[in-house]
This record gives C-alpha cells, structure tokens and sequence, in this order.
C-alpha cells in the first residue's frame, strides 16, 4: 500500500449509523451525512491512493472498479472542499 | 416590599439551588413559577442565583442578575427577569450535567415510556407539552431534556411551561392562573395541570412541526438522518465535542426518530400515542 492520498481529517469524528455515516467537523461544528457507498470510501481514505481506495471498497461491495473509481474521484474533491480530508 | 427575599431551595437535574432578590413580589412569582423544581436538601452544594432590582424606573431595565455573585446580566427588564432566571438556571444545570446529552425539546411520558419532542422556536413544543400534561401524559420538561447517552434514559428537569397568549390553551391556563390572565405569555408549573414524570427510558424522538391547514402526518427518519438533524437542537454540542457527538449518535441509533408535521392538538395526540406504542 503506498501511503500518498488524501488520510480522514483527525478532527472529524464519525458515526456510523444503517451503514450511512454522519461526520462532525469539531473545528467548525458542521455536520456533513454520506450515503453509504460514500461512507464506505471514508472509511477506506487512510492514506493509500485513490487507485487503491477504489479497488479496495470494490473488492468490499463486489461492484465494478471503474463505477467506484468514478465515485471517489466525485467525493473525494468534495470531502477536500470541506475540510474533511489531509492531503 | 423591599429587603432580603429568599425563594427555594430548589432542585433539577440533581442541581441544588436557591433564588435571592431585594424584592418580594419576585420572591412571589419565583416561588409560584419554580414550584415543581422545589427541593428539601440532599441534592449537594446549592447555587445562589441573586436578581436584585436597583431602584429605576422605565425605560431603564432595572434587574442585575447575579450567579455565586458573578454578574450574569445587568439590565434586564421587568417583564424578562423571571424567563431569564430560568434560562439561567437551565445553563446551570447543562453545566453540572455535562455528561449527559442536552437537546432544545420537551419530553413527555406514557405507560413507562417516553418520547422527546424536539423543533425550533414556535414549532409548537411548549403547547403540545402543557396539552399533552393536560390530557394524562407525564411531564419530563419543556425546552431542555437531559438524556442519558448510554442508557436513553430522560431525567426530569420539571422547568414551568411557557405559554403564551393567544394560544388554544388559554381556558387552561386562565383555570389554574388566573392571575395571569393580563400576561401574554407566563411560565406555568406544569403539576398544576397535571402530573410529573419521573426518569423514563426513551422510546422516541419526533421532530416537530406546526403546520396548520396541513394533514397531520408522520415519516420515520434513518438514524443518520435523525443524527444529522439533532445535532441542530444540541445547543451545547460545540462545548460537549466528540463525546457530546457520539453521546448523541448513541441515542440516535437507539431509538427511533420520526418527522410530525401537525394541523391540531387532538391530531398531534394520536399520532405520538401510536409512536409510543411502536417504538
């Protein structure tokens, strides 16, 4: 695994509720709700690329790579916009 | 009458306190408003709250409030001081009872069971609380319900209702205030219309909306949804923090919560009596 994408803000907390997950930004207070495919590629943003985030939730849901390549190349600017993701 | 008035010693949430005031008119309502909050001893160190009028007249606002003698406001009005009382100790007891979750609602029990009613302003929470107190329901409180994030249990915080005129309410509150009938809103003591609950586990939560000339209805939230939405009525999450969020996910994610928009009184009953059973 190379460690060179984008990592879960450590001021981010997460709830995960019915596989949705509900996000608070302590720094701002805002509250931000991923569906559960979103919520799935969260979870996996620990640093590796986001080559391997897609493999990775794909492999986890049994969907098709290139369908979840385009969902986290979606989210993924999303979440940085937000202020939810480092690097 | 002027002097050294003493009203209390009162109690909520486990918080002891008493009320100081240089007048004894104060000392009468505070007395009369606070009457479900009365306490004899046991609950711990008491918090002193003064509300000391300093002799001027309108259109200066003539009451300083004070809390262990640190200054809360100075220039409160007349017609204000006894509301802002009460939302100082309701700041009170969020302080001592930080480790449970603190939400902008009323709660209500039935057959063991309870359910918190949650919205903004004028969303029609104080009304359905008083009503739904009238109609046999036990009261928990009115605009700060305390919840236990590990257990979902509701403590009381019994706080007077607060009412206001014109409202359907007013034959029931000119039954047991009359004295109260020149005022357009007053704090009613909710045992005066009916009974007082004690902690009750949770079975729901219903986000609440007036919505009149509308069909009383009712939808069931995911509990992602429902947490997203509570975070708006925790009004002291950004102090509780992670903790305060997860404490509120906890909740979330134990008991069902539901969207009611409601037209009527009568209406809005039925529909959380059906809560009540299903949750």
């Amino acid at each position: 695994m190379s460690l060179v994408g984008p990592t879960r803000c450590p001021a981010v907390t997460t709830v995960v509720l019915e596989g949705e997950a509900v996000l608070y930004d302590e720094r701002t207070g805002d509250v931000h709700t991923l569906n559960q495919t979103a919520a799935v590629i969260w979870n996996a943003l620990d640093g590796r690329d986001l080559n391997e985030v897609a493999e990775t939730v794909a492999a986890a849901q049994g969907a098709p790579v290139d369908l979840v390549r385009q969902h986290v190349l979606d989210l993924v600017p999303a979440l940085a916009a937000a202020g939810l993701v480092d690097g | 009458m002027t002097g050294r008035f003493s009203a209390g010693p009162f109690a909520a949430g486990g918080v002891a306190f008493s009320v100081e005031t240089n007048r004894q008119e104060l000392q009468q309502l505070i007395e009369g408003a606070f009457r479900d909050l009365r306490h004899v001893g046991g609950a711990g160190p008491e918090t002193v709250f003064e509300a000391l009028h300093n002799g001027s007249r309108p259109p200066f606002n003539p009451w300083a409030v004070l809390r262990d003698g640190v200054v809360c406001e100075l220039t409160v009005a007349d017609d204000y001081v006894l509301s802002h009382l009460l939302w100082e100790v309701t700041r009170l007891v969020f302080d001592r009872t930080a480790s449970r979750v603190h939400l902008h609602g009323a709660a209500l029990a039935l057959r063991g069971r309870a359910l918190l009613l949650v919205g903004p302003t004028h969303s029609g929470k104080s009304t359905l609380a008083a009503w739904l107190t009238h109609q046999g329901w036990g009261f928990l409180t009115d605009e700060a319900a305390l919840v236990d994030p590990l257990t979902s249990v509701v403590h009381p915080f019994w706080r007077p209702i607060g009412m206001r005129r014109p409202g359907p309410l007013e034959a029931i509150i000119d039954q047991v205030m009359p004295a109260a009938r020149h005022l357009t809103e007053c704090l009613v003591p909710a045992s005066l219309i009916g009974s007082l609950a004690t902690a009750t586990p949770l079975a729901g939560i219903v986000l609440i909306s007036l919505s009149p000339g509308e069909q009383s209805h009712v939808i069931r939230l995911s509990p992602a949804q429902a947490l997203s939405e509570l975070t708006l009525h925790y009004p002291g999450l950004v102090e509780a923090g992670r903790e305060g969020f997860l404490g509120l996910g906890r909740i979330a994610g134990s008991v069902p919560t539901y969207q009611m928009r409601f037209d009527g009184l009568a209406d809005a009953e039925q529909l959380l009596r059906e809560r009540v059973d299903a949750g």
